[in-house]
């Protein structure tokens, strides 16, 4: 039996990249990081367009004979139910599907996520809000210092769930509430602009705080931010 | 400090006279409490207010930067007297511990001092300064930082306040210092760490 070369490290994080940390597939977009592994852990799978061998899924879409299987074009990444789902069913999900979620990701993930824009602020707010209400949950429960559960204990799980609910909760919603923003600054006030400048740089802070362990860095969360399109 | 306690659904607070104020949590014993001003509470403070109000069961030191010596704890802690800020004063008063309880910013780090195996003997400076002597001989004075994320000032003002430390201690389980707060202690001679770091330092110090 030949052994199956390995996926180049460059072609992996590719991948992930243009999927974004969501599962390929347009009715199932789950995020690849769940929150269940606080996430540092993902469960995404590579799936083959079409196949290694001759008996594979799709084996009868293979081009010519000198096909490389593992180049970034004929790979997508799924969760594992959609990888067994394609595979279990290659009739429902033939070659040309997978590459149309494929190249159509971003923009399904966009819709998904409330990032368009729309015709009023009141829209805008309602797309932003429910990420604002979730976030500020876990900061009152949370915070680093005030918290209602936070306490000056060395030993206590409060400070493991805060870290594992800022990379793997408030990050993602803070980059889908700057998109949805940004793709509704024509709606926003002088003001607000400012705000959301100020909204950024605390993002980037929070990003080089809990991702690369840089401290100090980060500014606070400009309270006006609760206001944005009110 | 009245309107403060008031925000908390479950305490219930009247002023009785000076700074004394009465507190009621639901299930829980009253509790009476000296509420302070001062940003330093000494012996002199605490006996002062002892004298004027004999049955507080809680001493609140309500600023943030208010400082409390060791040998008021201690009179304290004997007599039975809580002490601390005012979040202490409302988990105690919610857990009907007021009169046993102690500032919660440092209660933890106080007991892993005095249980971890290697440290012999411990002398409580302030609220915040420990100087603990390990069983290998070594002494070392501790100073302890709450911060979220300690800058090179807050190390630099721990100095200037209490005098030289060979370790400040970062006790926010969810931050770090920043680069310059650990250059600026290397800078005046100590090291700026968090309890993983100062655990394998007291194992071979």
């Amino acid at each position: 039996m030949t052994q199956r070369k390995a996926i180049p490290a460059e072609t992996k994080l590719r991948l992930f990249s243009e999927a974004s940390g969501h599962c390929q597939n347009p009715d199932c977009l789950e995020p690849l990081f769940p929150v269940e592994l606080g996430g540092a852990k993902h469960i995404a799978e590579m799936a083959h367009v079409v196949p290694h061998g001759e008996a594979g899924p799709r084996r009868e879409d293979r081009p010519n004979d000198s096909f490389d299987p593992d180049v970034f074009e004929n790979l997508i990444l799924l969760c594992p139910t959609c990888h067994t789902k394609i595979d279990k069913d290659p009739a429902s999900f033939p070659r040309n599907i997978l590459l149309d979620w494929k190249e159509n990701h971003l923009a399904n993930l966009a819709t998904k996520q409330g990032i368009r824009a729309y015709v009023n602020r009141c829209i805008a707010r309602e797309a932003i809000a429910g990420f604002m209400a979730e976030n500020k949950a876990i900061w009152n429960r949370f915070a680093p210092e005030h918290g209602t559960d936070f306490n000056y204990d060395p030993e206590s799980e409060v400070a493991k769930g805060w870290s594992k609910r800022m990379r793997s909760v408030i990050l993602p919603n803070n980059y889908r509430i700057q998109a949805i923003i940004r793709a509704n600054l024509g709606l926003a006030t002088e003001d607000e602009r400012r705000i959301f400048a100020e909204f950024q740089e605390h993002v980037r802070g929070l990003a080089e705080r809990h991702v690369c362990n840089v401290s100090g860095r980060a500014i606070r969360f400009p309270k006006a931010m609760e206001d944005m399109f009110l | 400090m009245l309107a403060l306690l008031d925000k908390e659904p479950n305490i219930s607070a009247q002023h009785v006279e000076g700074e004394l104020i009465r507190l009621e949590a639901e299930n829980q014993p009253g509790v009476l409490a000296v509420i302070s001003a001062a940003h330093k509470i000494d012996i002199a403070t605490a006996v002062s207010y002892r004298g004027k109000y004999p049955k507080m069961d809680f001493l609140c030191g309500y600023r943030k930067s208010c400082i409390w010596p060791g040998d008021t704890i201690e009179i304290l802690q004997e007599a039975r007297i809580g002490w601390g800020s005012a979040a202490t004063l409302t988990s105690a008063v919610l857990e009907g511990k007021a009169n046993i309880a102690s500032h919660k910013t440092y209660f933890f780090w106080d007991r892993l001092l005095r249980q971890y195996w290697s440290v012999q003997k411990v002398i409580r400076e302030y609220d915040r300064i420990y100087q603990i002597t390990l069983k290998t001989g070594t002494v070392l004075r501790i100073g302890m930082i709450a911060d979220y994320e300690p800058t090179a000032d807050a190390v630099r003002s721990l100095w200037d306040e209490f005098g030289s430390v060979d370790i400040v201690l970062n006790i926010n389980p969810n931050g770090n210092p920043s680069a310059e707060a650990v250059n600026a202690g290397a800078e005046l001679g100590c090291k700026v760490i968090k309890w993983e770091e100062l655990k394998n330092y007291l194992k071979t110090a």
